[in-house]
């Protein structure tokens, strides 16, 4: 069974956010709102120094697959609605998640409401009870009354909500979560149990994220993991994990850390 | 092809499980056992899943009545067309007799499933629902589940202590078969006919009724009621006031919500039953509570990571029905 990782190179990394919008486009996530993003593939922007020596970074960041996952000792179901697969894959099952949160609470990497904690990210994002999910596309307000059409009209005339829907079909997750429930990056499982790769490292111009199995040493991502010295993400303000330290044990991987300086 | 059908029928498991509504599957902390300490045959197990050995299991129907959540269902029970039939019979009979299917005794207007299954709220419910007395006949108890005689009567008991419902004089627990009062219907030749034909009808209708799904899983977000807690809420609206404040003060819960609560709403995902809701406020959402809808397990108390929702008996008031605003004193402060 192999066990997936991603590992993200920094240098070909230009922070162009293709992953991002590919992301939310393949697993229809929704716009951020009230203190959640919604962005299973999101950035850490980093703009450090002062004018004009300044230094600029962009840091890929999504779900780290932890090998110790934090998500799965907290959830309060049983079966555990966040649960390892044996490909070492933290998925999400929407059938058996209440809604509680506590995933989003222990996760190191997610914040209960980014405004306030004023995080860049945010791995776990929460679908309210009350509102509505793709709101917007279900909205019949106009932005301009008479003049242009309104969310629920572009999705009636998509025929489909929303209107840039991917259909897919997953045993554990629905291509558009429900109210009341948690969701995040579930390493695109449905593409890669049919043999393709997640559709964030599909849609990378510069082919800066190698996905692939850790357990086999000849693998794409285990050879860049050997040939480079890798570091790893310990919280959701972006923050590295020190040598020797192991935190929840992150299967995802950072090498050739690169900053734009003004020189 | 009929004969295939009444046999699968036949050997299905008369009480289904849903364990999405199980305390302890909801929530891996939680230690209910209240189902297994009272059943009779110790066959239910709770592992990954509820699950009942129905070789073994004495069909006493205690786990039914015991869950505070509903987790326990028994099939092909309709007990709303039991309290139909009862009222229809009791219009012709001063005290129509209930017996059970397990034991045969030739004298009942009709059977039903061994009466454990009759929680406090249902025999409530069954007392105010029906127009004179019902006998319940134990005289098969001895030789089958003995013990739920004395659980009824005791049930009985509770109700009367805590309510002042007078329940014993509406429903009569029959151990002696000599005590057994009971009234055959005469027929005219066309309500023989009649009785025939319902009768027909409803034995055709248990064998092709719309079955409900054989597993009854449900989304474990889903808020559901137990059926007891259904019923005990339809029979408070017709309950004189006294009585109906006394039911509400020892079968329904308040809720206590700290000031410090950060609504964070944990509470509202982990509810089996839908009591615990947002509601518009001053300053955002804030946790609001429906009364009616709530079992008291405080799953909610328990997840809260500070502890700051109690959920307690002694609902005082009318009306439980409707949600509340739960941080009264916040109210009072925002208003002086």
């Amino acid at each position: 069974m192999p066990k997936y990782g991603m590992v993200i190179d920094l240098q070909k990394c230009v922070g162009c956010g293709a992953c991002a919008i590919a992301c939310k486009t393949e697993n229809n996530t929704q716009d951020r709102d009230k203190g959640q993003t919604f962005n299973w593939a999101d950035f850490v922007f980093k703009t450090e120094g002062k004018f004009p020596d300044v230094k600029f970074t962009a840091m890929p960041t999504l779900c780290n697959h932890c090998s110790d996952a934090a998500c799965v000792a907290a959830c309060p179901v049983t079966p555990k609605a966040m649960h390892k697969h044996e490909n070492g894959m933290t998925i999400h099952n929407m059938e058996r998640c209440i809604g509680c949160r506590q995933c989003q609470k222990a996760c190191p990497y997610s914040s209960e409401d980014v405004g306030k904690d004023n995080a860049p990210y945010s791995v776990i994002s929460f679908n309210d009870f009350e509102d509505e999910v793709h709101a917007f596309y279900k909205d019949g307000k106009e932005l301009i009354p008479g003049c242009t059409s309104s969310g629920a009209d572009v999705s009636k005339k998509a025929g489909d909500t929303p209107p840039h829907r991917t259909m897919y079909k997953h045993s554990d997750y629905a291509n558009v979560r429900e109210k009341g429930k948690v969701e995040k990056c579930m390493f695109c499982e449905h593409r890669v149990i049919n043999g393709e790769q997640p559709y964030c490292v599909a849609s990378c111009p510069a082919k800066a994220r190698i996905f692939g199995d850790l357990s086999d040493p000849n693998s794409d991502a285990s050879m860049a993991l050997k040939k480079h010295k890798a570091v790893q993400l310990k919280n959701s303000k972006g923050k590295l994990l020190k040598p020797g330290e192991k935190g929840t044990q992150p299967n995802v991987y950072y090498i050739r850390s690169f900053k734009a300086a003004s020189k | 092809m009929l004969q295939e059908k009444v046999i699968d029928k036949a050997l299905k498991n008369c009480i289904g499980t849903d364990r999405s509504r199980c305390l302890r599957m909801r929530f891996n902390r939680n230690t209910c056992s209240l189902c297994m300490q009272q059943c009779s045959s110790g066959v239910i197990g709770i592992g990954e899943d509820v699950t009942i050995n129905m070789d073994n299991c004495s069909e006493c129907m205690l786990c039914v009545s015991a869950c505070p959540s509903g987790c326990f269902e028994i099939r092909g029970l309709n007990f709303y067309s039991i309290i139909a039939r009862l009222r229809k019979i009791g219009a012709s009979v001063q005290s129509p007799v209930i017996g059970c299917s397990k034991t045969a005794s030739p004298s009942s207007h009709l059977r039903t499933f061994c009466f454990g299954y009759l929680s406090e709220e249902l025999l409530i419910a069954l007392s105010v629902y029906i127009q004179n007395s019902v006998q319940l006949d134990l005289t098969g108890c001895a030789g089958c589940n003995g013990f739920i005689d004395g659980i009824l009567e005791s049930r009985l008991e509770n109700i009367e202590a805590m309510t002042g419902i007078r329940i014993s004089e509406k429903i009569r627990l029959v151990k002696d078969r000599a005590e057994l009062d009971f009234q055959d219907i005469s027929y005219d030749r066309r309500s023989f006919f009649r009785a025939i034909r319902d009768m027909t009808l409803m034995q055709a209708s248990g064998l092709f009724g719309d079955e409900v799904d054989s597993q009854g899983m449900q989304s474990y977000s889903a808020k559901k009621m137990p059926f007891k807690r259904e019923v005990l809420n339809g029979t408070i609206r017709i309950l004189p006031p006294e009585r109906r404040r006394a039911v509400l003060y020892n079968y329904y819960y308040k809720a206590d919500v700290s000031e410090d609560c950060n609504n964070c709403f944990a509470c509202i995902g982990i509810c089996p039953t839908g009591a615990l809701k947002t509601i518009e406020a001053e300053g955002g959402r804030e946790l609001s509570f429906n009364s009616s809808l709530c079992t008291g397990c405080s799953l909610c108390s328990s997840i809260c990571s500070r502890g700051l929702i109690i959920i307690e008996k002694g609902f005082s008031g009318d009306n439980p029905f409707g949600f509340q605003h739960t941080k009264k004193e916040h109210f009072l402060m925002s208003v002086a």
